[in-house]
């Protein structure tokens, strides 16, 4: 997984285009409720949010085709995570 | 006259080289980087006239952020009302990366991770080993948000090119992220930004 942080654009590790993060509310990660190891409810809009970190490109691909508006997070210091500019 | 030879500027941003790396502007006659894709000046000028900073984004007003003395004399003499702000250098600021070839393709890639830097190992030669930019450098130092007319005090804009330096993120490979966008809110003097609705440490959408 490839994330450019200035576009906040996610790619696969071979550059296919996943998803651009966009979220107005600006809702913190640590101020979601918890549901589960690996995803959070937002308090605003009440949508799950799929923390990244524990998912593979394969995953993300399948996870994004079945619901193009899910909520994602991805956190620059995780071990998946690949910064492109 | 100014006003009109600027207007014909927005067309295609035609350059031509010159020495040293630079290219010059045919239209406005700046010289500029050769590794920018288009004219700075030309690009600031071309904001004050884009009708789409007149729409709303997530319900907020657009500021428009000018930057160069060309821009901020057109905005003046357009009668636009501007928060003039001096855009300092910081040394804090650091994107790190590195520009490689493939051999067979020519395709040329940008990296920004040392992880990276195995996988493309022998299919690709290097154009421009390890470095860094500094985000905070502009082609000027003169910058200016225009200020909306109907603009209220109190009311929270977006800013799509914060003038001021607030770090964004920082990651652990050492790169320092520069606060690019974010949402301000007007005190009817300056804007106050809050650096922690555009932060990029962790990135939600």
């Amino acid at each position: 997984m490839k994330i450019n942080p200035s576009s906040k654009e996610i790619f696969t590790d071979t550059g296919e285009f996943i998803k651009r993060l966009h979220c107005p509310i600006h809702v913190k990660w640590n101020a979601m409720k918890k549901n589960g190891m690996d995803t959070r409810i937002c308090f605003e809009c009440n949508k799950t949010i799929h923390d990244t970190a524990s998912l593979n490109d394969t995953d993300l691909v399948r996870l994004i085709n079945n619901d193009p508006q899910a909520c994602l997070r991805v956190n620059l210091n995780q071990e998946n995570i690949k910064i492109i500019h | 006259m100014l006003f009109k030879r600027i207007l014909n500027i927005f067309g295609t941003n035609n350059f031509q080289k010159t020495k040293k790396g630079k290219k010059t502007c045919t239209e406005c006659e700046y010289v500029y980087d050769k590794l920018l894709d288009e004219c700075p000046n030309c690009k600031y000028l071309k904001i004050l006239t884009d009708n789409s900073f007149d729409e709303k984004s997530d319900n907020l007003k657009v500021i428009r952020t000018i930057r160069g003395e060309t821009a901020i004399k057109l905005a003046k003499h357009m009668g636009l009302k501007l928060l003039e702000l001096r855009a300092e250098v910081s040394d804090e600021f650091k994107i790190k990366y590195k520009k490689i070839k493939h051999r067979i393709t020519g395709e040329i890639i940008t990296i920004g991770d040392f992880r990276a830097d195995s996988r493309y190992s022998w299919k690709y030669k290097t154009l421009v080993d390890w470095t860094s930019k500094n985000p905070s450098k502009f082609f000027s130092p003169y910058a200016a948000y225009v200020i909306p007319k109907d603009l209220k005090k109190g009311e929270l804009v977006l800013i799509n090119d914060v003038i001021t330096n607030h770090v964004s993120g920082r990651w652990n490979q050492g790169d320092v992220y520069r606060l690019s966008k974010s949402e301000a809110t007007w005190t009817g003097e300056y804007f106050n930004i809050d650096v922690s609705s555009y932060a990029i440490g962790d990135i939600i959408g």
